[in-house]
């Protein structure tokens, strides 16, 4: 596997988790203001 | 409906995503495979929801399952998937098994382990919910550790944590309750079982190359050591207090 090839799979996986990060935090603000 | 019928409804639904796994491994791998990764698959499925039934109905016998209880099981799902593959004996981290354990685990270990806790306080958390979010997350940790020895290239010592979970979990269930066994724990304990979870998606990432590699190799040593030390500080924390 080249290493590019391994960089953009870490890379797309660190989107990844902070896209599901955030919204998390979304969803927590909303489960604490109710 | 009683939770034993409706566990049996959400089992039925769950083993209708036998069906397409089983198909790609079918077209990919060939029949024998295929046949073993469904039937592993299907056997890990009907055991795991017996014991959610069974303890459902001990627990809680009028307990109602609610939307977040689903996203929880589905987390049963993905260990059930890992299985399978373990169980297909196909190790091709590179190809359609890999990125179907992968993606599942991301799924389970993430995505899913990530958004029911807010959920469930958005919707107020049950006791039994909590314990069903906490065995969930230990059956997918250990299918993710056998996964990653399979398919992984990971040492089989990996998988001693994990196992040894479910050896003070029983010891401590003499003396309290699930629930007071998990109260208050403190954030290392979570900070752990990340770094723990991490490894074993580095190590079963289809795309790993000679970095990742490395820093398994340099990672597993230490990881299994620290992970039974963290356990095993937790149990005693646990019986002091």
């Amino acid at each position: 596997m080249s290493g590019r090839a391994e960089a953009s799979g870490w890379l797309a996986f660190l989107l990844f988790v902070v896209a599901v990060y955030s919204l998390r935090r979304v969803l927590d603000r909303h489960a604490r203001s109710r | 409906m009683s939770p034993f019928n409706r566990c049996a409804a959400v089992t039925v639904l769950q083993l209708g995503s036998v069906w397409p796994a089983f198909r790609l491994m079918a077209r990919q791998y060939g029949g024998m495979p295929a046949r073993r990764f469904g039937i592993g698959m299907s056997s890990a499925l009907l055991v795991q929801q017996t014991l959610v039934g069974v303890v459902v109905t001990r627990r809680e016998p009028r307990y109602q399952f609610n939307p977040v209880d689903f996203i929880t099981l589905t987390r049963g799902l993905a260990a059930s998937l890992l299985c399978g593959l373990i169980a297909s004996r196909i190790r091709d981290r590179r190809g359609a098994a890999g990125w179907m354990g992968w993606l599942t685990l991301l799924y389970g270990a993430i995505l899913s382990d990530w958004l029911d806790g807010p959920l469930a306080r958005y919707r107020g958390t049950s006791e039994t919910g909590a314990v069903l979010d906490r065995e969930a997350d230990s059956w997918l940790t250990l299918c993710a550790a056998a996964g990653a020895v399979a398919w992984g290239s990971l040492p089989f010592h990996v998988m001693a944590a994990p196992l040894l979970r479910y050896v003070l979990l029983f010891r401590g269930l003499r003396v309290m309750s699930h629930t007071r066994l998990h109260t208050d724990e403190p954030a290392w304990v979570r900070q752990t079982g990340i770094a723990q979870m991490l490894l074993f998606i580095a190590a079963m990432a289809p795309f790993r190359g000679g970095v990742t590699s490395r820093v398994v190799s340099i990672a597993a040593p230490v990881q299994t050591p620290v992970q039974i030390g963290a356990g095993l500080a937790l149990h005693w924390r646990r019986l002091r207090a």
